[in-house]
């Protein structure tokens, strides 16, 4: 029997089957406790040519995938089955023109039906999420969505919401990126740079 | 046919090279690409695990996962799929360089049926158990995968895989539309300059629209065909 078969019975009729230990401290636990000798594996794999290594880290992989799945499954979560549904009932999306005071004025497009016409708005700073306040600027993407929710009961609500796009940050070196690239294109263009 | 939207969720999956461990939620925060509070429900989850070679974490709206081979995220309300788009094309805007090979946009659409002679209708139009009874006794079909040319031009393909589910008082299908992207197969426009995770980027901003509205429609094309009762 190859290290690779070995290792292959071990994790099938070893670790994983620990039930008594799975039900005293729970999935989670025992999914961490897994992973981690999984992991302590992977660091422990001879560095050497040829594809056994390869095929055994590869084993480890899918080991850890399906301790993943298996965790999921006991966590019962059935994402098919939610007490509640959400209907969107319309949906815009829209581009800050200017702010001023407590104001924002946008430019709204309808996303069910964008042969729209374009809309113009004006609502209160209030309405949008404290969290996306820094976001809003002439220029902001936001999405603006109304929406229906039924709970179990059949109880029904509804109520919009408000999101801004949230692009990446530029960091210190995609500015100077995009400084020396604005550079050679001027070079390239003019000839050199005004100062 | 009195079919009802059970769940709908939409699934972002990149497929390439990964160091999870940068994935932590405060380097979401430090790219903005989370709002604050989420970063603090995520750091808060009981699903948070950060680990060398695992990133899971999940806010009220978002599933998110990095594995060394695989990063995935999934919005789990459909008012959320805008910001999940955003999502992974900002995270591969920043991680700009890592090695991606595959992408898959796909949305999974519940739908709960009224009873399981309805379920057997679609499973007979689709799967007709005629083919089957010379040889299996009382056949029926657990999934049906099916691939297709995709939506968009810069997809490789499109695969539908349809699957019942159910017990005697609740049945219904589950519907999963894959768009599936090849880095290997847009290697003409990654020669302009572009590398592979910027390119996903820019094909997830540019086709989720279109990749989305399309499942719709496929799921709605499917369910119009199925023949309804008898009279």
């Amino acid at each position: 029997m190859s290290s690779l078969d070995m290792l292959a019975v071990e994790h099938s009729t070893g670790i994983s089957e620990d039930w008594e230990w799975f039900e005293e401290r729970g999935p989670k636990e025992q999914f961490l406790r897994e992973l981690k000798m999984l992991e302590d594996r992977l660091a422990n794999l001879p560095i050497s040519e040829g594809s056994a290594e390869v095929d055994l880290n590869q084993l480890l992989m899918k080991e850890m995938e399906r301790l993943w799945e298996s965790w999921r499954e006991h966590s019962l979560k059935p994402d098919s089955r939610p007490e509640t549904t959400v209907d969107i009932l319309k949906e815009w999306e829209g581009v800050v023109l200017t702010v001023s005071n407590d104001d924002v004025q946008a430019r709204l497009t309808d996303m069910n039906d964008p042969a729209n016409q374009e809309e113009l708005v004006t609502f209160g700073l209030d309405a949008i999420s404290p969290q996306d306040h820094e976001l809003v600027e002439p220029g902001a993407v936001f999405y603006w969505t109304v929406l229906r929710e039924t709970d179990a009961f059949e109880n029904v609500r509804n109520y919009s919401q408000i999101r801004f796009r949230r692009l990446p940050a530029w960091s210190r070196g995609d500015l100077e990126r995009a400084e020396t690239e604005a550079e050679q294109l001027h070079e390239e263009l003019f000839g050199g740079r005004d100062e | 046919m009195a079919e009802t939207l059970k769940a709908d969720t939409a699934k972002i999956v990149v497929v390439g090279d990964f160091n999870p461990a940068i994935f932590q939620p405060e380097w979401f925060r430090r790219h903005s690409l989370l709002r604050d509070a989420e970063v603090a429900a995520a750091t808060e989850s009981d699903d948070l695990i950060l680990s060398r070679r695992l990133v899971n974490f999940e806010t009220d709206w978002l599933e998110f996962q990095v594995t060394p081979q695989r990063l995935f995220a999934k919005a789990t309300r459909p008012s959320h799929f805008r910001p999940l788009r955003d999502l992974v094309a900002g995270i591969l805007q920043v991680a700009n360089d890592t090695p991606v090979v595959f992408m898959g946009l796909v949305r999974i659409l519940i739908r709960g049926l009224d009873s399981r002679e309805e379920w057997h209708r679609i499973e007979d139009t689709l799967v007709p158990k005629e083919m089957w009874a010379d040889s299996l006794e009382d056949p029926g079909m657990l999934s049906l995968e099916i691939a297709g040319v995709p939506p968009s031009e810069r997809a490789t393909r499109e695969v539908v895989k349809l699957t019942p589910f159910g017990d005697d008082e609740d049945v219904g299908l589950s519907f999963e539309v894959r768009v599936e992207y090849l880095a290997e197969e847009l290697k003409q426009a990654i020669e302009t300059g572009e590398t592979a995770a910027g390119l996903f980027s820019k094909i997830i901003t540019d086709d989720w629209s279109e990749v989305s509205s399309h499942a719709d429609s496929l799921v709605a094309d499917i369910l119009d065909k199925i023949p309804g009762d008898e009279p």
